[in-house]
């Protein structure tokens, strides 16, 4: 998995967390509008989301529903990425496959990428199984 | 008109009676004129209009008697001046129908209306007659002399028993019917023995008329004005007849002289009986103003010694003169003690030369407190211990020159619980405080956690850049600019979450000391805090215009903007906009926070302003109640509309109102203190 969507609203975390990223190998695509998510996933086909939690106009729940109502993106793994606390239990209650909070350990943050590649992968293989 | 013709009437039998009977020198001329009496009582009684009233009885009763139409009515003209003058003179020197109130004026009484008045009837009337050929100008001086002596008489007899009869009698008659019977009787027999052929030649030549003076003084001084008039007058019909038929003292004389003699004794009688019942009633008068008086006294003193506070009272000069039980219990001094010290000695050292100035100032005709105002000062106790009271002044005007009262009352107890209260009221705003603190920590959290993140990331990015510098794998100018980059953005990101440290510090110490700010930057400070705690869920549309001269509580004004703000928030489910604007009034500022939630239900609306009141499941419900005992405090008014689509709460401040009051100086005094 090298393909990423970052979302967040914040500039400053999007271009640090984005250049590290990158350093890890990782093709990342920047989405700063929460409206755009959708359209970015289409567009970019990423394999995971690592998706901001506070911002202007989102609704997180529905937002996540969204993706995995779309059938060409709902398998794509949602990673929400927060400053607020109780991360896992938020990512639990909407939906999502995943959380890390800011600030994050570097090793914290390739591991649940891995996770989601690793799970993304016994997915597939599953499928193609079938 | 009809009062005119009754007097006219009058006048003309009395008058024509009296010269029928008793005008033996000249048939126009008579010893006995009571009609002169009659014309000055009705004319101070009912008043001067009705002198043609006497004016026309005169002309009647002359023009029946001698002389011409022209005589008559020139006489009858004197009649009526010498009525009007007497009523006049009365009236200008004697106070009218109270002349027989005071001796003074029973003496007034006797020059102008008997002496005076007379003298121009008297010179009209004789010299009309003497012109017209019905008088002998070689009698002039003797008719002239029977007139005004006759005319005299009539004023000083019948005029005083008019009045006194219409008239309450003055002094009040403090004799019996009994008395008055042994009075009658005794003048029965005085009259007697005076016109009695039998007795006045035996006992002669002693004047046996004297006997009648002490009568005259007892009916004055025991049945008043009244008494003394209605005996005189007794005796003056009494007199007069005996005179006319040859009795009496002065049988020896013509009838003409003894008559004048008559009237001129008993003019001289009802002068000083009147006199004398006037000065019982002075002197009654004057002992009752003084039982009255005393008895003043003594009300005053009972208040003063029983009033619920201490009095104490002052001369000029600060020494005390009185005080009450109160005062000795207060201050601990017994009340002789009280008396030898000056005001200044009841209260600290630190506040005499104050109270000495304010106390000048006081007696200085401009008293700087009205009446019953009241001042809060401290009083000292005898062992010298302190204690707050609230002081009242008036000023005494006595006999004994200008006094200061001061009602003093100890107010410790109330200071005390007002001080209770205060601190609890403080403990309620702090408390309020920190729940509100509480619902912001998490969202500030948020804010610091943003920040942090980029740093440690930067960080991360710096240790890679290191480690591919370690491995050659970039060059040193190259590594050395993203570094710098990374480390310029961190720095950045330090001040950013030191910004919203201090601005919540800023809230959260703000409330524990006052200190005046520019209202202005006060609301926009707010606005950033909340913007930055909700960032991404309440949208805040600020309009803030500037505002001069408003100096706030920077703390408490910006605790109710955080608190209407989260309200409006929390109103709206933490999503949607809310509006701030401030704007100058006329005569203050007006801050509105408006939310587009759904509004407050009615019947919740009276309450929101109650303390512990909410609709929610946290917070202590005391935003509301502190935020608008804040706004009061400041001098202004907090209030609220609210309609389904939303609820828009209205802050009003005053142009000018204090700054420096905070919630509970007191306890901010304390805490300052405190270590």
């Amino acid at each position: 998995m090298k393909r990423i969507l970052l979302v967040d609203d914040d500039r400053d975390i999007v271009k640090s967390t984005a250049q590290l990223l990158q350093a890890f190998g990782y093709d990342v695509t920047v989405c700063v509008d929460a409206d755009r998510v959708i359209e970015t996933m289409h567009s970019h086909r990423p394999d995971v989301v690592l998706h901001d939690v506070r911002m202007p106009g989102l609704d997180l729940r529905a937002q996540v529903r969204a993706i995995r109502d779309d059938p060409d993106i709902t398998r794509v793994p949602i990673v929400l990425f927060t400053a607020v606390l109780s991360a896992k239990e938020l990512a639990v209650e909407v939906g999502a496959d995943d959380a890390i909070e800011k600030p994050f350990d570097t090793e914290t943050l390739r591991r649940v990428l891995r996770d989601c590649e690793t799970r993304r992968t016994g997915l597939r293989s599953r499928e193609e199984q079938a | 008109m009809a009062a005119n013709g009754t007097l006219s009437a009058v006048y003309a039998l009395v008058a024509f009676g009296s010269l029928r009977l008793f005008a033996t020198l000249n048939a126009s001329s008579s010893p006995v004129w009571p009609p002169t009496g009659v014309a000055i009582a009705v004319l101070l009684l009912w008043g001067p209009r009705l002198w043609p009233g006497v004016f026309l009885g005169a002309f009647v009763a002359n023009s029946l008697t001698a002389g011409t139409p022209v005589t008559s009515a020139t006489i009858a003209a004197g009649n009526a001046l010498e009525a009007i003058v007497g009523f006049w003179l009365v009236r200008r020197f004697a106070r009218g129908v109270q002349a027989f109130d005071t001796a003074r004026n029973v003496g007034v009484f006797a020059i102008s209306a008997g002496l005076a008045a007379p003298i121009v009837s008297a010179t009209i009337g004789v010299t009309s007659l003497a012109l017209a050929g019905f008088a002998p100008w070689d009698l002039y001086g003797a008719i002239w002399k029977t007139w005004w002596l006759g005319d005299a008489s009539g004023a000083l007899i019948v005029a005083p028993l008019i009045v006194s009869v219409f008239r309450s009698s003055k002094p009040a008659p403090v004799g019996g019917v009994r008395e008055l019977g042994a009075l009658g009787l005794s003048m029965s027999a005085a009259c007697a023995a005076v016109f009695s052929p039998v007795v006045y030649s035996t006992i002669a030549p002693i004047p046996l008329s004297f006997t009648i003076v002490p009568l005259i003084v007892w009916a004055g001084v025991r049945f008043g004005s009244r008494g003394a008039t209605g005996a005189t007058m007794v005796f003056s019909i009494v007199a007069v007849w005996g005179t006319r038929i040859g009795s009496g003292p002065f049988n020896s004389m013509d009838v003409n002289n003894a008559l004048l003699s008559i009237q001129f004794s008993v003019m001289v009688l009802a002068t000083t009986g009147l006199a004398l019942a006037a000065l019982v009633h002075q002197r009654l008068d004057a002992e009752e103003e003084a039982r009255k008086a005393k008895a003043a006294e003594r009300r005053f003193q009972t208040m003063v010694e029983y009033a619920p506070d201490a009095v104490v009272i002052a001369d000029t000069k600060g020494r005390i003169v009185q005080v009450n039980t109160q005062t000795e219990a207060i201050f601990g001094y017994s009340r002789d003690e009280l008396l030898r010290l000056n005001v200044e000695d009841l209260i600290p050292q630190r506040f005499r030369d104050q109270h000495r100035d304010h106390r000048a100032e006081f007696q200085a005709s401009v008293p700087q407190l009205p009446m019953g105002a009241v001042l809060e000062l401290f009083g000292q106790r005898k062992d010298g211990s302190e204690f707050p009271v609230e002081i009242s002044l008036s000023p005494l005007q006595t006999d004994e020159g200008d006094l200061v009262s001061s009602s003093i009352r100890d107010i410790s107890e109330r200071k005390a619980r007002e001080a209770e209260l205060d601190a609890s009221q403080h403990q309620i705003a702090v408390s309020e405080k920190f729940a509100s603190l509480g619902t912001m920590v998490s969202g500030v959290g948020h804010e610091i956690r943003t920040p942090l993140t980029y740093i440690k990331t930067n960080l991360e990015l710096i240790k890679l850049q290191i480690e591919k510098l370690t491995k050659g794998r970039t060059k040193p100018a190259e590594a050395s600019q993203t570094i710098a980059r990374l480390v310029s953005s961190s720095k950045d990101g330090v001040e950013r979450a030191d910004r919203i440290v201090q601005q919540l510090r800023q809230f959260a110490t703000a409330q524990l000391k006052t200190e005046p700010s520019a209202l202005h930057d006060v609301v926009t400070n707010a606005v950033e805090l909340f913007r930055s705690v909700h960032k991404g869920e309440v949208t805040v549309n600020a309009d803030l215009q500037p505002t001069t001269g408003f100096e706030v509580d920077k703390g408490q004004i910006q605790q109710v903007l955080i608190n209407l703000l989260n309200n409006g928030a929390e109103a709206m489910g933490n999503t949607g906009t809310l509006t701030v604007r401030l704007r100058e009034t006329s005569d203050g500022a007006e801050i509105e926070v408006e939310d587009n939630g759904p509004g407050i239900p009615e019947n919740v609306q009276s309450r929101v302003f109650d303390p512990f009141f909410t609709t929610k499941t946290e917070g202590t419900g005391l935003g509301l109640s502190v935020s608008k005992r804040i706004i009061e405090a400041h001098g202004g008014t907090i209030q609220f509309t609210t309609k389904p689509s939303g609820t828009t709460f209205t802050v009003l401040l005053p142009k000018r109102h204090n700054a420096d009051r905070s919630l509970s100086p007191e306890v901010e005094k304390r805490r300052e203190v405190e270590p």
